[in-house]
């Protein structure tokens, strides 16, 4: 077992390196290469600023160096391991040692990738481990329903909705639940976007009437934020897990096991509930992580739509504004998530179910 | 190992088309999956026929006591060569008295020589004044004309009206049923124009990753070991990467045309087809048939190609169908995030102008693009399902 | 693996991300508490050291001279030179109450408050109410009039120097002797008196050392500020010539020589001197100034948190109303929209399509006031025609088809359903209010035969009746119109165009770019006409983008367009200190640019305000609103929390 999850950690480097050539060529093989990000950073840049980002560069990447060299300089500023000025990191006083990853500057908001990059995470983070769960909590209720039913209108009609839901596009769902659902024409239930209302800095934590006057509070006023962008980003993952849930019920409902729990003459829910379910959770748990990337992807769209200041956004804006560091950082950092919650699904599935073979 | 299986290799490869035939009908049964096929039925018929149906340009024009016809007059290449395929090729196609292979063969023949043909000879006016004929029969010059059912092309941006009032978008109306965007230009006429991108988009961007999922998943189950190990992490890193973020990068630095996005959808596609058709070979490779055909002195790739990738062409089939779906997801979506086509008509284009600026809603630009991408999205995922199912008769079927 | 995933374990998982999650959310909430309790430690740090000061000045027995602080009563006398005299007008108004908040919104995030690092127009918009400069504009006049300064003298010896260097000329010395030459007399000094018992909003005495400071601080190379760098080059120098006098000496004549000595806000040396160079650069919220008002904490502001100016209590002056000012960051339109509905928000700038929406809504009529005006400061659109390509003239070149090209579009109807009617014709690069603009220029009105009949002069017909025009060289008459891509706006006015266009049988193809790629066209002057903005200045220069010299590459005459009487027409207004005659040298530039057409100037876009009604004594005056720290709420409905 050790093995294999030292195996797993030891593959994530060369595929590190993967992703990361990977944006780096898409990148530098673009018309104009490393350079167009002196033109485009600030659009109109005098000769002065223009040597200072040049300056920045060359020593960040080695401007006319061949790509390969250029890629290798700057994976080793991103790295933690790697060359370093001796006197930095550790052990200090070796040239190649472990160091502070350096993501760079952003030309946009001259800052430090690294801290816009950490400023935006948590809101991310927040919608994906609300979403999950949610989704977890329908799918697998639906799966089970839809497993013991099988075969009849429930079943179909649960599929049928499913599919449904999942073919709504995003977009679509988010503009007409923010232009029917938070717009004054219609009805002006949830706000228009943002994570807090404005004055939530001076709102109590938790809901309470002050001097007779309801105030939501803070948490409550961050939940009704949410409303809106959860549900975009929950309803399209019904399908898939609820369809997995509702084949592993159906594989253990006709399993050994399970017959012989009825020949014993227990009740059928009981076979359901106390025998089946436990087993046919399994899969579903071990698939946890590896939907992560997807919805990474899927709260890009939701966070452009409801205006979350999440890494989604981040990245668009960089995309648009063309900040070349928050683009190369950004992509290897969401890359980075995505590499390590797959091995922590192949591990959980590893461990879940003995018979997988650790080759 | 049992010898009695070496008799007969190829026993477990079932043939190739009464299989196919039989999951497609199987499939077909499911309503589902039929009204998802009439829906793609709709969008193409849309595609093919888009200037017949929209068009400001009068099909037949009396003035001055001449004839003419302006729309033919501005009919695009593309427009000669879909519209000819859609009169002459489609009932081709359906005429039972030729075999398929012969059909296919004419209409292909046909289109390869008419494309040059239509390229280098068709050339219509450069400047489209589309107010025209409006002007024209407002100023009551004009003894007869015909039009076609939606009196606006795309980009008729209504400039006969003086000051237009309301002010652009206008909602849904007589004369534009589904209203108006925020340039004047009729939505009706945008949505069935934006048909062709959408098909285009869906058909050319699978065909790449598939293309290319057959490839290097079949390298990776052929060579195994090093190659295989190499694919894998291509593989990974190319799931680990959420496809948008690795759509906007690329999409962020290389010039914008259908094309390139196409390509590019494409390009990052392929991972799941890949994966599948590794784990397809890899599986059959060990299998008893497999190696006894090897055994028996027939060479593996001829094995593997010949024998084992027909059986994966269905469940392809699948992959393509649901990969169809969500490429017209992510054309629309990139034209929503403001990355996608500039200058043609798309459907996530007009939804993007359906937020107007400052938390205006224009619910018609909303509802009726988003239905159409939605549906067709829909139509895709009913069949790829009912594709899968057919395929996996343990799942659906009740008394399995 | 004997003990498999049940559902009980599925249960208690459950449970334990329940209790992470509730432990989470306490941290959050203990985590807001302390924010506020620091806040809270800060204000009372700040107090107690001021009650120090007073106590440490009772104590030496001097009182705080501050001359400007008279009553109101004695206001109406001396209003001539009071910088005051307009806020304390306001004071006496009925319903004048001091206190409240002030709360405004940026539609995007701040990066840095620090000055002369910071780049956006928001940091900008902040560091006006915490930096002053030795003269301000009047709001009402535009006149300038002494702030930091008691009052100025204007050396000018242009006419002195013009005559010794042509003396020298004619002696045969080269224009680098003359330059190096010493006896040559600078042409303009400007002389700033300081105005006594000004001080830092931490109390240290504002002097003439700290306009010095000021000035060699963004003279110094290390410092991140080229932009303004770059504008100081014409100083030759800054010097304190008596205790309290501040000399600016100006080598060559410059028309803006008074406005770049008089508008740059003078910071701290006591404050700033104290910082490095590099941690400068790269501070964000590093702001203090002598201002009205000021950051709590003039170090700690960081990217992400709310933007809130406090009154500064030492200020040497009379400051405004409110005892805040608060910007918050909402980045949606929208959101902006029901924050301002809602009264979270003061002020909300409307897009033409909100505008218009918007009054007609009864409520928002009731709630607010509506401003449309047109800003002084407001920039034009326009559409440049490239007349040189590659090396090559362009159709563009030709005068009579540039003048069709204007003809050929009806720019009031452009305003009408581009902007829904918000704007207004433009005839040149001056903004109609200035006193550049020559009033006697009339916009080229919408005359398509006047147009053909110029196309035809020029050569332009349509020869082998395919309906497009084709140029003597038998060229089809196409074009690439540029715009930068993003912009709703920008798209309508160039599928405007193309469609006005193709009616003359011109083909007009849309080509939308990204800001970078745009950028490097220009600079390469690798396109055929573009549309895009100038901003404008009260004054503006126009130097830039229209003199001969300025087609060079990367130039912002990327048109190349070149007229010898227009330079020496900006050239000469350049050198001329005197209003009057330069007034007169720019509208004669106007003239020209309106008959030469290297732009189609299209419009002046309105400004169009809501502020809510709480506010009294918003002014509609020459600057556009009047200053806001004139404005005031009423007692009873100020604002006292964020």
């Amino acid at each position: 077992m050790l093995t294999y999850i030292t195996r797993r950690l030891l593959l994530l480097i060369p595929t590190l390196i993967g992703v990361t050539m990977v944006v780096f060529f898409v990148m530098a093989l673009s018309p104009g290469s490393v350079t167009t990000m002196m033109k485009s950073a600030e659009g109109n840049m005098r000769p002065e600023e223009r040597h200072r980002v040049e300056e920045y560069l060359r020593k960040r990447y080695g401007l006319g160096d061949p790509l390969i060299v250029q890629y290798g300089r700057w994976a080793n500023h991103i790295s933690p391991i790697g060359m370093k000025e001796p006197g930095l990191g550790f052990p200090a006083s070796w040239r190649v040692g472990f160091k502070a990853p350096d993501l760079g500057e952003s030309f946009i908001r001259k800052r430090p990738v690294l801290d816009v990059i950490l400023d935006a995470m948590p809101v991310t983070l927040l919608l994906n481990l609300l979403t999950i769960p949610i989704i977890y909590i329908v799918a697998i209720t639906s799966g089970i329903y839809a497993a013991k039913h099988r075969g009849k209108l429930l079943d179909v009609g649960t599929g049928t909705v499913f599919i449904g839901l999942y073919s709504m596009p995003t977009i679509w769902i988010g503009v007409m639940l923010l232009g029917f659902f938070a717009s004054r024409d219609y009805f002006q239930w949830f706000p228009t976007g943002g994570l807090h209302e404005i004055t939530s800095g001076s709102m109590p934590f938790l809901p309470g009437t002050h001097e007779g006057v309801f105030n939501r509070g803070w948490l409550l006023d961050t939940c009704w934020h949410l409303v809106l962008p959860i549900v975009c980003m929950t309803y399209g993952g019904f399908a898939f897990l609820s369809k997995l849930m509702r084949a592993s019920v159906l594989e253990n409902l006709y399993a050994d096991f399970a017959r012989t729990a009825r020949a014993k003459g227990l009740s059928e829910n009981l076979v359901l509930f106390r025998h089946v379910l436990s087993n046919s959770v399994l899969p579903l748990i071990t698939v946890a992580a590896s939907i992560l990337p997807g919805l990474l992807g899927g709260s890009l769209i939701i966070e452009s739509i409801f205006s979350l200041d999440g890494m989604g956004r981040l990245m668009l804006d960089a995309i648009k504004m063309k900040d070349q560091e928050l683009v190369l950082s950004e992509t290897c950092v969401v890359g980075l998530i995505g590499l390590l919650s797959m091995i922590v699904s192949d591990v959980c599935y590893a461990i879940a179910d003995p018979r997988v073979s650790y080759e | 190992m049992s010898i009695a299986k070496t008799d007969n290799p190829t026993a477990s490869a079932r043939p190739i088309k009464p299989w196919l035939a039989e999951v497609w009908r199987h499939a077909m049964a499911r309503p589902t999956a039929r009204i998802g096929l009439v829906w793609i039925c709709v969008i193409a018929f849309c595609a093919i026929f888009a200037p017949l149906l929209a068009s400001s340009h009068p099909l037949l024009l009396k003035m001055d006591g001449r004839w003419s016809s302006p729309w033919l007059r501005h009919l695009t290449p593309a427009d000669v060569i879909l519209l000819t395929f859609g009169f002459v090729g489609l009932p081709i196609l359906f005429c039972r008295r030729w075999r398929l292979s012969q059909r296919l063969g004419y209409v292909l023949m046909a289109v390869v020589l008419l494309i040059p043909l239509c390229l280098l000879t068709i050339r219509p006016p450069q400047v489209v004044v589309y107010e025209r004929y409006r002007e024209l029969q407002a100023a009551s010059k004009v003894q007869y004309i015909l039009q076609v059912p939606v009196h606006h092309s795309p980009s008729d941006r209504l400039r006969d009206q003086p000051s237009p009032e309301p002010p652009f978008p206008w909602e849904p109306s007589a004369h534009h049923p589904l209203g108006t965007d925020i340039n004047g230009q009729d939505i009706l006429a945008t949505m069935i124009h934006a048909c062709r991108i959408a098909m285009s988009v869906g058909f050319i961007a699978t065909g790449i990753s598939v293309l290319l999922g057959i490839l290097v998943g079949g390298l990776m189950g052929y060579f195994v070991g090093w190659t295989d190990m190499l694919g894998m992490r291509l593989v990974e890193i190319f799931s680990a990467i959420p496809t948008i973020y690795l759509l906007l990068t690329f999409v962020a630095y290389y010039e914008r045309n259908i094309y390139m996005i196409m390509a590019i959808i494409g390009l990052t596609g392929w991972v799941g087809d890949a994966r599948f058709v590794r784990a397809e070979f890899l599986k059959l490779r060990n299998q008893d048939f497999v190696q006894a055909a090897i055994a028996a002195g027939l060479p593996l790739h001829r094995v593997l190609f010949r024998h084992i990738l027909p059986n994966a062409l269905a469940p392809l089939m699948v992959s393509a169908s649901f990969g169809v779906a969500s490429a017209i997801l992510i054309e629309s979506t990139l034209s929503f995030l403001g990355l996608g086509l500039v200058d043609e008509a798309s459907w996530g284009r007009l939804l993007d102008m359906a937020r107007g600026e400052g938390g205006g809603f224009h619910w018609w630009i909303a509802t009726f693009p988003g239905l159409a991408i939605f549906l067709t999205v829909l139509a895709y995922n009913f069949i790829g399902e009912a594709l899968r199912d057919a395929m996996d008769p343990r799942l659906y079927g009740g008394r399995g | 693996m004997e003990n498999r995933f049940s559902f009980k374990d599925l249960i208690v998982l459950t449970l334990l991300a329940v209790l992470i999650v509730s432990v989470w959310l306490a941290v959050k909430a203990w985590d807001r508490q302390w924010e506020q309790l620091q806040a809270i430690r800060a204000r009372v740090d700040d107090q107690g050291r001021d009650l120090r000061d007073i106590q440490k000045t009772l104590a030496s027995g001097i009182a705080v001279g501050n001359p400007n602080s008279g009553t109101p009563t004695t206001a109406q006398a001396d209003q001539g030179d009071d910088p005051f005299a307009r806020l304390r007008a306001a004071r006496r108004m009925t319903g004048f109450a001091s206190g409240g908040l002030l709360v405004d919104a940026f539609g995007n995030s701040v990066g840095k408050l620090t000055p002369l690092v910071s780049s956006d127009a928001y940091a900008a918009t902040v560091q006006d109410y915490v930096l002053e400069s030795l003269a301000n504009r009047d709001p009402a006049t535009l006149e300038w009039v002494p702030w930091l300064s008691t009052g100025w003298k204007i050396v000018d010896r242009v006419a002195e120097q013009d005559a010794l260097i042509q003396k020298l000329k004619a002696a045969g010395k080269t224009d680098d002797e003359i330059a190096k030459d010493a006896s040559v007399p600078p042409a303009i000094q400007i002389k700033f008196t300081m105005r006594p018992g000004v001080r830092f909003s931490d109390g240290t005495p504002l002097t003439a050392d700290d306009v010095i400071f000021t000035y060699q601080w963004i003279m110094n190379p290390k410092i991140n500020a080229p932009r303004e760098r770059s504008s100081f080059e014409r100083i030759t120098s800054v010097q304190k010539t008596a205790d309290n006098e501040v000399t600016f000496t100006f080598r060559e004549p410059y028309f803006a020589a008074f406005e770049q000595a008089a508008s740059f806000g003078i910071m701290p040396a006591h404050f700033y001197g104290k910082v490095k160079p590099e941690d400068f650069n790269e501070s964000v919220g590093l702001l203090m100034g002598s201002g009205p008002y000021r950051l709590d904490d003039p170090t700690s502001w960081k990217p992400g948190t709310l933007i809130k100016l406090v009154q500064n209590d030492r200020y040497w002056g009379l400051g405004g109303a409110f005892d805040g000012m608060v910007w918050r960051e909402i980045s949606n339109d929208g959101a902006r929209l029901a924050a301002f509905r809602n009264g979270d928000i003061d002020l909300f700038p409307a897009s033409p399509e909100q505008y218009a929406k918007m009054i007609k809504e009864p409520t928002i009529l009731d709630r607010t006031w509506q401003f449309e005006y047109q800003n002084p400061v407001g920039g034009y659109r326009y559409v440049a025609w490239n007349e040189s390509k590659e090396g090559k003239a362009t159709f563009f070149a030709d005068l009579r088809v540039r003048r069709a090209m204007t003809l050929l579009l009806d720019r009031q109807r452009l305003i009408d359903q581009v902007m829904l009617g918000y704007a207004v014709p433009a005839t040149g690069p001056f903004n109609p209010l200035s006193k550049q603009c020559d009033p006697s220029v009339k916009p080229w009105p919408y005359d398509v035969a006047a147009a053909a009949k110029l196309l035809k002069e020029a050569g332009f017909e349509d020869r082998d009746g395919d309906g497009v025009l084709e140029s003597p060289g038998g060229e089809k008459f196409q074009f690439k119109l540029t715009y930068p891509s993003g912009s709703a706006n920008y798209e309508s006015m160039a599928l405007f165009m193309k469609d006005a266009y193709a009616k003359a049988g011109i083909i007009l193809k849309p080509d939308p770019l990204d800001w970078s790629v745009l950028v490097e066209r220009l600079n390469k002057k690798n396109f055929e006409a573009i549309s895009l903005g100038w901003t404008a200045g009260i004054e503006s220069d126009i130097y830039q983008m229209f003199d001969s010299s300025q087609s060079i590459t990367e130039g912002d005459n990327f048109m190349s367009y070149k007229s010898a009487a227009l330079d020496g027409a900006i050239r000469e207004a350049r050198r001329t200190v005197d209003d009057d005659k330069r007034m007169a040298l720019w509208r004669e530039a106007h003239r020209i640019l309106h008959e030469d057409q290297p732009y189609t100037f299209l419009l002046f876009a309105k400004s169009l305000i809501f502020v809510d009604k709480r506010i009294q004594n918003i002014q509609r005056v020459k600057l556009g609103l009047n200053p806001r720290i004139e404005w005031f709420v009423p007692k009873a409905s100020q604002r006292t929390a964020n």
